[in-house]
């Protein structure tokens, strides 16, 4: 109905659309200029990089239910999608805006888990001086054996 | 009303809305106090509570907000890959000092939290305490731990280390600019990176790149520590 209503007022103009062949060039022409100007909300959102972290995500999480969950599936879909940039399987620019909201706004994602603090925070209490004490000294263990070891074995003086 | 309240679209509009409000209040005052994720979760969490919404209903109607997080360790790979040019032949020096340091931290924070008592779920909250939170939780959840501990000890001890890193650095006279940017990185991750940057820009680059390291070594040692801890008894 539309498209017939279309091919009338094309011909009314004295326009030559009459063969499928031109009409469904003309579309797809209308369609790629829609594309053009909707290009600033796919700068934002880029669906192939979308796709590419979400595919890595997969794999990794298949990866992960076959050596039997030992390591977790995003872990392993974070190593994957490293090793296939360095092996430039993955071009950077694929991912890079889809990497930058995700990054950007990584904050957000993990409120729905703090906000489980509901339903801990009285076994969090009763051990609350375990928790500081074993994570402070903890800390200052790791900056002190990691500073050691990397002032020894540097070769490079950056 | 009350359903309204209950209701899932209302839920995610809210958090939402809380977090944009939190970073906004962050980015005004820049005291690390206001850590935007501290002030959204004591927001939601007393009004949550207020309104007697169980957890179990806000994990669920929050849980597209918790999908991303996968999605976001998984986009931390493209980071570690964009730090790859501050390894400079340096490989070895920063593999052993990120693993060994990992190791440690594991097993001291292990070992201090069962000598002082506390029970499996809370000691399996702090082992990833020292990597950055997306891995931190993933890692917590996956092993038996509370992530919700894990995501405030993660930011408490981010701070702690960006305050007593440069001291302690100082005090084993530690010179060398990528053992103090690794050092920072590794220990206490973005909060450390952000004081790495203010000694130098080496320190900072050094130290971002540590975040990845110790985020990877940390996600596999768990693991395999608390197998080896298991089998010794």
């Amino acid at each position: 109905m539309y498209l017939c209503n279309f091919k009338i007022s094309l011909s009314d103009r004295g326009l030559n659309f009459n063969s499928d062949s031109s009409l469904l060039t003309f579309f797809s022409a209308l369609s790629l200029f829609h594309l053009v100007s909707l290009s600033h909300i796919f700068i934002l959102f880029d669906m192939i990089g979308i796709f590419i972290l979400l595919f890595f995500y997969v794999l990794g999480t298949v990866l992960s239910a076959l050596i039997g969950n030992f390591i977790p599936g995003s872990i392993l879909g974070m190593l994957l999608l490293f090793v296939s940039l360095v092996l430039k399987i993955v071009k950077p620019e694929q991912v890079r805006s889809a990497v930058a909201f995700f990054l950007d706004n990584m904050m957000l994602f993990f409120i729905p888990l703090g906000v489980g603090l509901i339903s801990s925070y009285t076994l969090i209490g009763k051990y609350l001086t375990a928790i500081v004490v074993a994570s402070l000294i903890s800390t200052v263990l790791i900056i002190a054996v990691v500073g050691l070891i990397a002032q020894k074995m540097e070769k490079n003086k950056p | 009303m009350n359903n309204i309240l209950n209701s899932e679209l209302f839920l995610l509009t809210f958090t939402v809305g809380v977090y944009l409000g939190a970073m906004w209040l962050y980015r005004k005052t820049k005291l690390m106090l206001l850590h935007p994720l501290l002030t959204s979760l004591a927001v939601i969490i007393i009004v949550v509570k207020s309104v007697g919404i169980p957890y179990q209903e806000y994990a669920s109607a929050t849980q597209v907000i918790n999908f991303m997080l996968g999605i976001s360790v998984v986009a931390l790979g493209y980071l570690l890959y964009e730090q790859l040019i501050h390894i400079r032949g340096n490989l070895m020096a920063m593999l052993t000092a990120t693993i060994v340091g990992s190791a440690v931290g594991i097993v001291s924070v292990i070992l201090i939290a069962q000598w002082l008592g506390a029970d499996h779920r809370i000691v399996a909250s702090l082992e990833p305490k020292s990597v950055t939170t997306p891995i931190a939780v993933t890692v917590a959840a996956h092993s038996g731990g509370i992530p919700s501990l894990t995501s405030i000890v993660v930011i408490v001890v981010g701070i702690f280390g960006g305050v007593v890193g440069p001291l302690v650095l100082r005090m084993l006279g530690i010179e060398s600019r990528l053992a103090k940017g690794l050092a920072l990185g590794s220990a206490a991750h973005a909060v450390g990176t952000a004081r790495a940057m203010e000694l130098g820009v080496v320190e900072g680059a050094v130290s971002g790149l540590a975040i990845g390291l110790m985020g990877v070594v940390t996600a596999i040692l768990v693991p395999i520590i608390e197998a080896i801890m298991r089998f010794i008894g």
